[in-house]
């Protein structure tokens, strides 16, 4: 039966490849997987969201890139160098290295390309990771020869190159002018990934096509860099709204692979022709606390909530098992994750219990804000609840929509509590930053906390990286800020014929390593 | 009669511009920042966020943003989203196209399914059919339309391989494929319609047949069959017209939960989507849409009415 | 007319029974009638007239049987087990129905041509040209002006008098041997009732056409009537010709409701005033139009055989 459907559906596609035209021949391999909302654009660093990101990473790169341990790594750039006072950063550029057009690329279209992003006249957020307003300020950014691409800092920041890989910016992705028209207008990315723009159908679905001539890296893939050798000629990602939805066209064989809820992960795992992938990531779940709210401006009672809370309860509940509690903001694959940032406050309600008899706490009403989105938020805030009235908290769930809740977390106000989750942050100062600093937002607002931050992004030194984090880490488990619940599990449910899916800590698919098996 | 569609369509002008002003104030009071919304919740800094709230002309005071939208509105441009950066005019109508085709395909089939078996169950009144037929008319809505659908699809797609799961093919591009593409959310769409309509037409039946003109046509000597479609339906069909004029208005805004199920690129989707992420061109270009396709349904299902019941005079 | 089929009743109804599950409704009930007669057939309100109308065209409503007795149609029997096409093919060609609510007993959704062509396609096979001619002889005989026009429109642009007169034709068309005529008129208002009567019995003589005139209100019906019924819960109390009815109850016609001497009137001779019957008072003399609708209000009107 099974085997019928298949031959069917073969013939429909070739069918439909066939009266498509531009879509490749016969006997190209096609990988079909799902996003939950269309593309905002093809213009990387300026129409993008998370989903847009990780499309167009297949088709761009820059300078430098995360390799899987978030170091940083050079990916357009053969190699680079610090000069002594750490403000000048010199890349070589890797030869022969084609864009989509044919083009060969050098200094001078990284310059054009820089100048795009992060120039005055860029539309980019991200020239406000480079122009001063976020610490990082360039003073210069020139081609010096055809292989040789020079970065001025007004001061040192040890954080600059791993800004300079962020995704959001497509890695401050290097392109070939005639990406954009004579008039300024944009036209298409000319970039020099694996994968280059094939059929966007707005609100259906966005194909890339295998770049033939792609100069790959030596070596084996590593995180976003190292050796790319893309086989699948076409990915696809189809435009899925509903989860459900892409998990019943995984098991019709109309989707190849497809980001899965835990649920169907435990479901599909001992299904045959179907694997499963469990990953933990640096997406970071945890409960923010309104330090500034009457009841929580005391630490007793924050301290109180997280004996209260057992993380490794509620992050096996919400992973089905697969995955376990790590409260720490450091993601587990950090260079930076020692024993220092395994610690945290363990469960224990007598002690919380006496944490809340010493600061006269008097049944004074605790609401935890929470909304119903992908990403168990709700879940997660349903269970803490549950886990503080246990420990004698009068603790209330408010259910909003994202929307709203995006709003009290902006505006830091309007909320005491709520489960929310951060994207990876690949650098182990920027796991705190994310949280930590004087803006409305931050629920970390503690000078000496803002200053050792702040540390953390400068120093270049390793050594005393790994010092200050810890120190941070220590003080971010005695004030408690936030309950670090733990780093998110992602699943894939993929059809027996994928080979060579790896997830890894950022979470972004990686198709130049996938192969269609026969 | 023109000179009635001509009058209700000017009528509605001044509607459209209260229905505006209401839109507007309605969408901005929404919580939420779209700015914020499409930064997905990390902001890494205020300077980016002000950045994209003056390129979204966010930054405006209330009162300017809704005198420029109107202005651009009567002027027939309905901005671009801010998502995706598409005309929200073309975006509109391509998304309507998606939704109206799988709402008139479900409605047709509905109403060739629901007439017949309402008139069946009201002629053989308190039979076995009857019982059945209201029996599955329950259990159907009785059933969440999210559910069904799913279930459409795990049945028709993943068991038995016979129809796609995802994606969406234009019938203007390949009919025979996008036919392929529609039988799903045509047949969960027109399942939960036969369940009202059949209802609907079986309970207006059932009061026809007691009229003394039903009798009388007996009396005449007409075949059940006749008495039926020439006396019972055109009289019973009426209130079930003004029930298919509601949803078919509804169904036209879109069918949220049927374009999100089949994946449908439909206007439904796109609404849901808009309020999301707070994309307030787009949100506001479809409610006034909406808007506009309740006002035309309404005079199109008052015209047809005109048709079933000649004592309804247009005027 | 031949003497035999002056003696083949064209209507022959015997010992029949009619019930609502248990519930009788019409008990035991006969008569005759013979072709082209016309017979009165009164009762108070739930008496169970319409009932035995209905019975004779095979068309009880849903749940109402005949329990018992026999109906003979021409000689032939309605109430056997004879196929639903007979019975069907007979009605509308051989015996029509005309109901009290002239509003409700045309289908408002259908031009007026329409609805009186169709009973004609069914049981003819005359072009269409020839069954519109017929229907706007029909309308002719009716007395309804500009007939052609009136084809094309529709029930609810016609005052009751004008619909009512428009189902007679409609009825009549096919000219059956039988017209059940249930309370015609009542919905109509004095004058308009007697004009309607008038053409009624006028088109049902010219077309020798028998007619069961079903009625509460013996005063209006009478006069047209050789023959009257009187049923009383499910019973036929009194039948016998319209004379003989008339004064056993104490009952005269008033003058405004005589049909017009051209269709001869069984009761022409007897004018007077109306004598209304009332159980607590006996009879009295009334002042005319008014009393006679309250006349059969009276519960027994046989007592009144006894007044003066
Ligand atoms: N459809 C029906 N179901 C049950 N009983 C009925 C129905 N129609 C009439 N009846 C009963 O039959 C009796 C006779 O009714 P009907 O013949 O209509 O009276 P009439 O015409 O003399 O006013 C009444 O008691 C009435 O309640
Ligand atoms: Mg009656």
């Amino acid at each position: 039966m099974r085997q019928r459907t298949t031959n069917f559906r073969s013939i429909a596609l070739a069918a439909a490849v066939g009266l498509g035209g531009v879509a490749p021949a016969m006997a190209d391999s096609m990988v079909r997987t799902s996003l939950n909302a269309d593309i905002r654009g093809t213009n990387p660093g300026v129409t993008r969201d998370g989903n847009t990101d990780e499309v167009h990473g297949h088709m761009i790169e820059g300078l430098v890139t995360y390799a899987s341990d978030f170091s940083i790594i050079p990916m357009l750039a053969e190699s680079y160098e610090i000069s002594e006072d750490g403000r000048t950063y010199t890349f070589k550029l890797r030869k022969g290295v084609k864009f989509h057009n044919g083009e060969e690329m050098t200094a001078s279209d990284v310059e054009w390309s820089w100048n795009r992003l992060a120039g005055e006249a860029s539309e980019s957020h991200c020239k406000n990771f480079f122009n001063g307003e976020n610490n990082i300020k360039v003073t210069s950014a020139k081609a010096q020869a055809d292989d040789t691409f020079v970065i001025t800092l007004a001061e040192p920041y040890a954080v600059f190159l791993a800004t300079m890989a962020r995704f959001d910016c497509g890695s401050m992705a290097v392109l070939h002018p005639d990406s954009v028209n004579a008039d300024g207008s944009w036209n298409k990315p000319i970039g020099t990934g694996p994968y280059m723009m094939g059929d966007h159908a707005p609100g259906r679905y966005v194909e890339l096509n295998r770049f033939e001539d792609y100069s790959s890296r030596d070596g084996a893939p590593d995180g976003y860099g190292g050796g790319k050798n893309p086989t699948v000629d076409v990915l696809r990602w189809e435009i899925v709204g509903e989860g459900a939805v892409s998990k019943t066209a995984l098991l019709a064989g109309d989707l190849d692979l497809v980001d899965i809820d835990a649920m169907t992960a435990a479901e599909l795992k001992d299904q045959p022709n179907f694997s499963v992938d469990a990953a933990e990531s640096a997406v970071w779940d945890t409960y923010l606390l309104n330090s500034d709210d009457p009841v929580l401006s005391d630490v007793r009672i924050r301290r109180a909530m997280a004996h209260a809370i057992d993380p490794q309860r509620i992050m096996a509940a919400i992973t089905e098992g697969f995955g376990k509690a790590s409260p720490s903001p450091v993601p587990p694959m950090s260079a930076n994750y020692t024993d220092v940032q395994a610690k945290y406050l363990t469960y224990d309600v007598e002690k919380a219990k006496a944490l809340l008899e010493e600061a006269g706490y008097n049944g004074e009403e605790i609401t935890i804000l929470a909304t119903r989105r992908n990403g168990a938020y709700y879940e997660r805030a349903l269970m803490a609840q549950a886990m503080m009235m246990d420990a004698g908290i009068n603790a209330r769930l408010e259910v909003v929509e994202w929307g709203s809740q995006l709003e009290a977390y902006r505006n830091g106000s309007g909320y005491q509590m709520q489960s929310f989750t951060f994207s990876p942050r690949l650098h182990a100062g920027l796991s705190f930053e994310m949280f930590t600093g004087d803006a409305d937002r931050k629920a970390w607002k503690n000078p000496d906390a803002v200053a050792m931050m702040n540390e953390s992004l400068r120093t270049g030194d390793p050594e005393e990286l790994q010092a200050i984090i810890d120190r941070l880490h220590e003080a971010f488990i005695a004030e408690v800020p936030a309950i670090g619940l733990g780093h998110r599990t992602l699943f894939t449910g993929m059809s027996s014929k994928i080979d060579g899916f790896e997830n890894w800590g950022a979470g972004l698919l990686r198709g130049w390593m996938l192969k269609v098996k026969d | 009669m023109p000179i009635f569609v001509l009058k209700r369509v000017l009528m509605s002008i001044p509607t459209f511009v209260i229905v505006a002003v209401i839109i507007f104030a309605l969408v901005r009071a929404l919580p939420g920042d779209p700015a914020l919304m499409m930064l997905g919740g990390n902001i890494d800094d205020e300077a980016t966020l002000e950045q994209m709230r003056s390129q979204l002309g966010l930054d405006q005071p209330m009162p300017v943003q809704f005198i420029v939208w109107l202005r651009e509105v009567f002027s027939g441009n309905l901005g671009t989203s801010i998502m995706t950066g598409q005309e929200v005019g073309s975006l509109l109508w391509q998304r309507f196209g998606v939704t109206a085709t799988v709402v008139l395909l479900a409605m047709g089939s509905a109403l060739l399914v629901s007439i017949p078996a309402g008139l069946l169950a009201a002629h053989r009144h308190n039979s076995r059919t009857d019982y059945a037929i209201v029996f599955l008319t329950i259990l159907k809505l009785s059933m969440p339309s999210f559910w069904v659908g799913l279930m459409l699809l795990v049945l028709f797609g993943a068991i038995l391989g016979w129809l796609p799961t995802v994606g969406f093919v234009s019938i203007s591009d390949d009919l025979g494929r996008g036919m392929l593409y529609l039988i799903l959310p045509v047949t969960s769409l027109a399942l939960s319609e036969i369940a009202v309509l059949t209802r609907m037409m079986r309970a207006g039946s059932l009061e026809i047949m007691g009229r003394d003109y039903i009798t009388h046509a007996r009396a005449k000597g007409l075949p059940e069959r006749k008495v039926l479609w020439r006396h019972v339906f055109p009289n019973a069909f009426a209130p079930t017209l003004t029930m298919v004029g509601v949803m078919l208005a509804g169904l036209l805004a879109g069918a949220a939960v049927t374009e999100t199920v089949f994946t449908l690129p439909g206007l439904g989707k796109l609404l849901v989507d808009s309020i999301y992420a707070r994309d307030y061109p787009v949100l506001q270009g479809a409610l006034l849409f909406i808007a506009a396709v309740y006002v035309l349904t309404n005079l199109l299902v008052d015209i047809a009415y005109s048709f079933f019941d000649p004592r309804v005079r247009l005027s | 007319m031949a003497e035999s089929t002056e003696h083949t009743p064209v209507l022959s109804v015997d010992d029949l029974e009619i019930s609502f599950g248990a519930r009788p409704v019409v008990k035991g009930v006969s008569f005759q009638l013979a072709p082209g007669e016309i017979m009165a057939l009164v009762g108070e309100s739930g008496s169970g007239k319409s009932m035995l109308g209905r019975a004779i065209m095979g068309l009880l409503p849903g749940g109402g049987a005949v329990t018992r007795g026999r109906i003979l149609f021409q000689n032939q029997e309605v109430t056997s087990q004879g196929s639903q096409e007979e019975l069907r093919l007979m009605r509308g060609r051989q015996v029509g129905l005309i109901f009290q609510e002239p509003l409700s007993s045309l289908n408002p959704s259908m031009r007026i041509g329409e609805q009186m062509y169709e009973a004609m396609r069914e049981h003819t096979d005359l072009t269409e040209a020839q069954i519109r001619e017929r229907a706007l002889e029909m309308l002719r005989q009716v007395k309804l002006r500009n007939p052609e026009a009136l084809l094309k429109r529709y029930p609810h642009e016609f005052s009751g008098g004008m619909r009512q007169r428009i189902m007679i034709a409609s009825v009549m068309m096919l000219k059956p041997a039988l017209l059940i005529a249930d309370e015609p008129t009542t919905a109509l208002d004095a004058v308009v009732q007697k004009e309607v009567l008038d053409i009624m019995a006028e088109v049902a003589r010219a077309n020798g056409t028998a007619v069961i005139l079903i009625s509460h209100d013996l005063a209006v019906v009478a006069a047209y009537a050789a023959r009257i019924a009187v049923m009383e819960r499910g019973i036929l109390v009194e039948a016998g010709t319209t004379q003989s009815v008339l004064a056993r109850l104490c009952t005269t016609i008033p003058a405004d409701f005589l049909p017009p001497r051209s269709l001869g009137s069984p009761v022409r001779s007897k004018v007077r005033k109306v004598l209304p019957c009332l159980p607590s008072r006996g009879c009295g003399w009334s002042s005319g139009k008014s009393a006679s609708s309250a006349l059969w209000q009276t519960r027994r009107p046989m007592r009144c055989a006894m007044c003066p």
